[in-house]
């Protein structure tokens, strides 16, 4: 047997496998198409029943149809699987995809192919059919010899491709009209497949909620929707139940159809449904969740380290913080959950935009912290996230509020004004300064108006920071080139301690300080003294009319006793006036006030005579006198008791302190008017003396060829010098005025002299050699005008000294009249006193003696008036001293009346008394000589006190100079913060001008003690004053002045004072020994009375008296007081 | 010793060199603002108020030494118009020669013991008259009171039970303590006819017996310490 033709086996298998694979994708079709069909059926069927709900019988015979009408369509469907011979095996399916193969070749092998067929393949028409077999194996034997075919490309896709997207499309349909209409859908197809169940009709609608949360956050908003399907009943209830509670209701609108249902929110889980009549939705769940928040918050504020404020905690659960800049803040919270992340979300204004800031706050279960600086006002909020990721909701925002630090504030209080530079160039200053947070640096800073001066500048503090500052200093303009007329500028800069945002400056108001040139100074001191004068005279004629005023009150009320109503009146007048009057007094004596002190100041007058100033203050304050007011006190007093005789004593009491008060301002006044002259002198000397400096001053800018500088002081030179002449010119007239021919033409002398010196051409050419270049022509002729200079400066000083020397001797004289002609009185009343002893009770002598003693008395009234003549020249002259010859005088009348009674012993005792008083009074006088002549130089011996009083002046004054400059090592109070502890102040000219004037009293006092032999037992050891005068030179000339040199210099003082006053009064030297001391057995002093509270009491009772009340009131008032003072003794 | 030990030593030591600066330059300053001074008052006039001039400086040291209370160690001189009077609570002045107040200075002086300052006067002989006239002026409607030996002023630290000791002798007077009242405190203490301020002086000043400077001092002690326990 041969073996099969392996071609003829492989196109038998091609042609199987072609018709296998399309059987497949058909049978795939018809499955598709089937399912398709299927959903169609039922779903056409089911949207019926959804719609119509059938009875049973006619869903039975929908169902039965339905399932036919299934059936048959799958059986139609599957049919063409048995029919379709290419689908099945066989020869028709062998030859079909044979010429399905065929068609695909090329037309060669077609018609090959196709001869092949019509040989082999059986015809009806043919009766020689071959054999089956051999038609199989033709047709194989064809097949086989297609070579170019791809029989793939024989199977068709193109019907699949069709069902399958009707099939999915039927389907799907199905499908979504399930999942739209679940419920109805599937009820449907339920009953349907129940067609003989009997079901209740059903609702009209059915009811479901669609927004259905599964959770929702506690308290926060919560909507459901409720949905209707079907027609809407016109409402229904929406039921929640929370857990452990009960079932709560809710009306819900269905009018339009769906309803939204708004809870504001559940604290805890709840289950829901909505029913409407027997139509419920399902029951739904709700969980609630907490979000996490904050519990607890806390912080601690630590503020700046310069604030020096102390650490805050903040109020608990409080976190808006106001703080400083630059303070640190240390937050802690505590969450109710526990934390996956805290966030501190800061957000500050900057500019025109808002600055948002981050910072991760460190986490530990439910606590959170962080620690952050507060720059400025901002927000802040915390966010919180907990483990589950659920957020804070709305946290709360905090603020940040930054406290201002304030500007620093910085005043002058002293001086409160801007002033006038005095000779000391020192400007005593009182600065405060107010900071929040404390003060950091005060500075001075000044600038010469007059000029093109810089602003400079001195550092007055710098120190630990305090809020409050007082700082008192005296600033020193001494170093600055400053000329008379120039004005300092000056104002206080003050710098807080905030080094957080930069130290903030303040600067004071501004003050000014001017250096006088010596005419304005003059010219405002003539102004104050024209002032005082101009008071003076005003209270004095004020004085006068009330002294008419009351005068004729006293005499009124000695004529007719009464004390009406007018009179009262009268007198209260009177008493306002002596009050407006002795105001006036108080305003005299404060022009008086400023006047001494702007002398005091400038320097404008010799000790001597600014202590004769000083007096007649003193004089000017003491004018009201508390006598005064008393009597004014004691009138009130008596016009309250309405006693007529105890109101006159009291006005003529009130009458004889007036008189006194007037007498006072007299005196007043014509001292003054008498310092006047004096005062000029004192003027000129120092007009002199400034000239001369000056021009010492412009022959060092000479040397130092500063020729704009010299020139332009010379041109002032020439004025001060025209200035002077002038004065003199002026003075001359005063002393001429003032009776004092003497001194009047010996300054008309100077003034020729000066005119001779021709000062001011000298000066002019000084300024023109300076220009010229010619530099020793111009020294020379300057140090000509400093010599001339100095020669006026001396005459001047010795023509003051001379004229108080003068004075001095005038009022000695008329001191020295007035004793001895006291003493004859006291020699006439002696006589007279002796007489009237030996008188008898019928002694013709009587009126002789009694004549004689009138004598006396006038003798005696003469000298009282001279006495208080004298008084208004002389301040040792005091009208007190009058006094005592007051007495004399009263005594004297008490002997008159004697004698006019013929009783002998009373004229003779109040005689004797007399003869004291006026012994008293001339002895007084005697010791005021004796001050006076002290002073003096009479004689020799007086002449040398002189010189040691001198000297021990001049000591003095070089003691307080010295004593002025810090010593080495320690720091002055008062200097200036920079002057360095130890140096020696500005200098060391003023040293050596020190010690060059020591070393000239060590000569003079040499001299003293050469001239001194024979009185040195008295004088003491004159030469060992002289050596250690000589050491402390010295030490200055060294500038070593220490501890030793002060000593040494109080030494010198001591002991100059020891010989001149033991040199007066023998035992004097006694007293200045330094003998130990020895304790003088005693008894103790007794326990002191101090009545102050009572005092007080009887002041202010006093004054509330004089406010004017009326004597009700008064009375009232008194009596008030005095319950006041009795509770005081009783305590 | 190992080059990183060599450098630890170094930086303790120099850490140590500066921490011991600080204190050597804080602790005088605290020690000046809080310690007691006396200020002694530059007076007008022409008296030398400058006398004795290791007066107080020995006083204070005394004090110190005898209380432990802080003193500095020199006086502090003050004018009486100078506005920085205030800051000093005890003052003093003594001198053999005229005493001048300006009308300012009488003010500032009056002010000065209204608010509470105390003045030390001690007559070194020859200022006596000129200090009672220029404090009436201060104090018109005061009286200079001699102080009873009961005051506590003689006892307050040291008893002195028969007064003011006599420090030197001038004319045979006794020496009194004379106390000036301001409505009712004493405001100054006025040493009459004892030279106090002698006694304070170093010893080779004027060659006192021991037992007449330490009298001295303990009295000058004494006045101090009853102002500063608030005597009045």
């Amino acid at each position: 047997m041969s073996s099969p033709d392996p071609k003829l086996m492989q196109a038998e298998g091609l042609l199987e496998k072609l018709r296998l694979d399309q059987r497949a994708i058909v049978r795939q079709s018809v499955i598709a198409l089937s399912l398709g069909s299927l959903s169609a059926i039922w779903l056409v069927v089911g949207l019926l029943e959804a719609l119509l709900h059938f009875s049973p019988p006619v869903r039975l015979v929908l169902f039965l149809f339905t399932a036919i009408l299934s059936g048959f369509t799958l059986y139609y469907l599957n049919r063409r699987l048995a029919l379709d011979t290419s689908l099945n095996r066989g020869v028709e399916s062998q030859t079909f995809w044979a010429l399905k193969l065929g068609q695909l070749a090329s037309p060669k092998e077609r018609d090959r192919l196709l001869n092949a067929l019509q040989v082999v393949l059986p015809s009806p028409a043919r009766r020689d059919n071959p054999s089956p077999e051999l038609a199989q194996d033709a047709l194989y034997r064809a097949v086989a010899s297609l070579e170019a075919v791809n029989p793939t490309d024989a199977i068709t896709h193109h019907e699949r491709t069709v069902s399958f997207r009707i099939g999915s499309a039927l389907l799907l349909s199905l499908i979504l009209s399930i999942v739209i209409q679940p419920a109805t859908m599937l009820g449907a197809f339920g009953r349907l497949f129940h067609p003989t169940t009997n079901y209740a009709p059903t609702a009209p609608f059915s009811l479901a909620i669609t927004s259905t949360y599964s959770w929702a956050y506690r308290s926060e908003p919560v909507a459901f929707e409720v949905v209707v399907t079907g027609q809407s009943p016109r409402s229904a209830s929406f039921v929640y139940q929370q857990e452990g509670g009960d079932e709560v209701s809710l009306d819900v609108d269905l009018t339009k159809g769906n309803a939204l249902v708004e809870f504001a929110g559940f604290p805890t889980d709840i289950s829901y449904s909505v029913r409407s009549g027997e139509v419920s939705s399902e029951r739904y769940n709700l969980r609630i969740i907490a979000r996490p928040q904050i519990v607890e918050l806390g912080y601690k504020l630590h503020p700046p380290a310069y604030s020096r404020l102390p650490v805050v905690t903040g109020r608990e659960n409080v976190g808006d913080i106001e703080c400083l800049p630059g303070s640190a803040v240390e937050l802690n919270i505590s969450a109710s959950k526990k934390l996956a992340s805290a966030m501190l979300v800061s957000s500050r204004l900057s500019g025109t935009t808002i600055a948002v800031d981050s910072l991760e706050m460190g986490v530990d279960d439910n606590n959170a912290s962080a620690r952050f600086t507060v720059a400025g006002a901002s927000t802040y909020v915390i966010r919180l996230r907990d483990r589950d990721k659920h957020e804070d909701r709305d946290p709360v925002t905090y603020h940040v509020h930054t406290l201002t630090d304030e500007y620093p504030v910085v005043r002058i209080a002293f001086p409160e004004e801007d002033i006038i530079l005095g000779d000391d160039m020192q400007v005593p200053l009182r600065i405060e300064a107010d900071d929040d947070f404390g003060v950091a640096k005060l500075e001075l800073q000044y600038h010469n108006l007059n000029g093109d001066s810089l602003i400079e500048s001195s550092p007055l503090k710098s120190q630990a920071a305090t809020r409050s500052v007082a700082l008192d200093t005296l600033w020193s303009v001494g170093h600055m080139p400053l000329m008379p007329g120039d004005v300092l500028e000056y104002w206080i800069v003050v710098w807080d301690n905030d080094n957080v945002s930069g130290p903030k400056r303040s600067e004071s108001s501004r003050r000014l300080v001017r250096l006088p040139t010596f005419e304005e100074i003059v010219s405002g001191v003539e102004q104050n003294e024209a002032e005082v004068e101009q008071d003076a005279r005003k209270t004095l004629e004020a004085a006068k009319e009330l002294k008419e005023e009351v005068a004729k009150l006293v005499e009124e009320m000695r004529r007719d006793p009464k004390a009406d109503w007018e009179r009262q009146k009268q007198i209260e007048q009177a008493m306002k006036n002596q009050e407006l009057v002795s105001k006036q007094a108080e305003q005299m004596a404060k022009s008086l006030d400023e006047l001494v002190g702007k002398l005091e100041k400038h320097d404008m007058l010799t000790p001597e005579t600014l202590e004769k100033y000083m007096e007649l203050q003193k004089l000017m304050e003491e004018v009201a006198s508390p006598e005064l007011r008393e009597a004014m006190e004691k009138l009130k007093q008596a016009m309250d008791t309405q006693d007529p005789e105890k109101i006159r004593q009291a006005l003529e009491k009130f009458d004889m302190d007036r008189e006194q008060f007037m007498e006072s301002i007299e005196r007043s006044l014509a001292i003054l008017e008498q310092l006047k002259l004096e005062r000029k002198l004192d003027e000129l000397v120092k007009r002199a003396e400034e000239l001369l400096h000056a021009q010492e001053e412009i022959l060092k800018d000479i040397e130092a060829n500063k020729t704009e500088e010299a020139s332009r002081s010379l041109d002032v030179q020439k004025l001060g010098v025209e200035a002077l002449k002038r004065e003199m010119a002026d003075a001359a007239k005063m002393a001429e005025k003032a009776d004092k021919s003497q001194i009047s033409d010996k300054l008309g002398d100077l003034a020729d002299k000066m005119d001779a010196m021709n000062l001011s051409q000298q000066m002019s050419q000084t300024s023109q050699e300076m220009k010229s270049g010619n530099k020793s022509k111009a020294k020379s002729s300057g140090e000509k005008s400093a010599r001339d200079l100095a020669e006026m400066s001396s005459s001047l000083s010795k023509l003051s000294e001379e004229f108080k020397e003068q004075n001095k001797a005038e009022i000695a004289g008329k001191i020295r009249r007035l004793v001895e002609e006291l003493i004859y009185v006291s020699q006439d009343q002696e006589s007279l006193m002796a007489a009237s002893k030996a008188l008898g009770t019928d002694s013709p002598r009587y009126r002789q003696l009694a004549g004689q003693q009138q004598d006396v008395k006038q003798a005696l009234e003469g000298i009282a008036g001279r006495m208080l003549e004298l008084s208004k020249e002389t301040f040792f002259v005091t009208p007190e001293l009058g006094a005592t010859i007051g007495k004399a005088l009263q005594n004297i009348d008490r002997s008159l009346e004697g004698f006019s009674d013929r009783l002998p012993r009373s004229a003779a005792q109040p005689q004797k008394l007399a003869l004291g008083d006026i012994n008293r009074s001339a002895a007084q006088l005697l010791a005021i000589l004796g001050d006076l002549s002290g002073s003096s130089s009479s004689s020799g011996y007086e002449e040398m006190m002189q010189k040691l009083s001198e000297m021990a002046a001049q000591q003095q004054g070089l003691n307080q100079q010295s004593g002025s400059m810090p010593m080495p090592g320690a720091g002055s109070p008062g200097e200036m913060p920079g002057d360095m502890p130890g140096q020696m102040p500005g200098d060391g000219q003023s040293l050596a001008k020190m010690a060059a004037q020591q070393r000239a009293l060590q000569q003079q006092m040499e001299q003293a003690a050469e001239d001194a032999k024979g009185i040195e037992e008295m004088l003491g050891d004159l030469e060992g004053i002289a050596n250690a005068m000589g050491e402390v030179a010295k030490d200055m000339e060294n500038k070593q002045l220490g501890e030793r040199t002060k000593r040494l210099q109080q030494q010198i003082v001591s002991r100059l004072l020891d010989a001149t006053r033991s040199a007066r009064e023998e035992e004097y030297s006694k007293k200045r020994e330094s003998k130990v001391g020895n304790e003088l057995g005693r008894n103790s002093p007794s326990a002191i009375q101090l009545d102050t509270e009572r005092e007080r009491l009887r002041r202010d009772l006093l004054k509330a008296l004089q406010e004017g009340y009326t004597p009700d009131y008064r009375r009232l008032i008194r009596e008030y007081y005095n319950a006041l003072g009795e509770d005081v003794i009783k305590k | 010793m190992s080059g990183t030990n060599k450098i630890g030593i170094w930086a303790i030591a120099l850490l140590a060199v500066l921490f011991s600066g600080k204190v050597s330059q804080s602790a005088p300053s605290l020690a000046v603002e809080d310690a007691v001074t006396i200020a002694r008052i530059k007076y007008g006039g022409g008296g030398d108020w400058y006398s004795n001039p290791s007066s107080i400086p020995n006083l204070l040291k005394f004090i110190r030494k005898e209380t432990g209370i802080v003193t500095t160690e020199g006086e502090a001189v003050i004018e009486l118009s100078n506005p920085k009077l205030f800051q000093y609570p005890i003052t003093y002045m003594n001198g053999h020669g005229n005493v001048s107040f300006t009308a300012r200075e009488v003010e500032s002086l009056r002010q000065y013991f209204e608010a509470g300052g105390f003045l030390i006067a001690d007559d070194n002989y020859g200022m006596d008259a000129s200090f009672r006239r220029e404090i009436k002026r201060v104090l018109s409607e005061s009286e200079l009171v001699e102080l009873p030996f009961s005051h506590p002023i003689y006892s307050s630290l040291f008893k002195f039970p028969n007064g003011l000791p006599k420090i030197h002798e001038h004319d045979g007077k006794p020496a009194q303590g004379f106390g000036i009242f301001l409505d009712g405190r004493m405001v100054a203490f006025y040493s009459y006819q004892s030279d106090l301020g002698d006694g304070w002086e170093d010893p080779d000043v004027h060659d006192d017996p021991p037992e007449n400077r330490l009298a001295a001092l303990r009295m000058g002690a004494n006045i101090v310490v009853w102002r500063l326990r608030g005597g009045q």
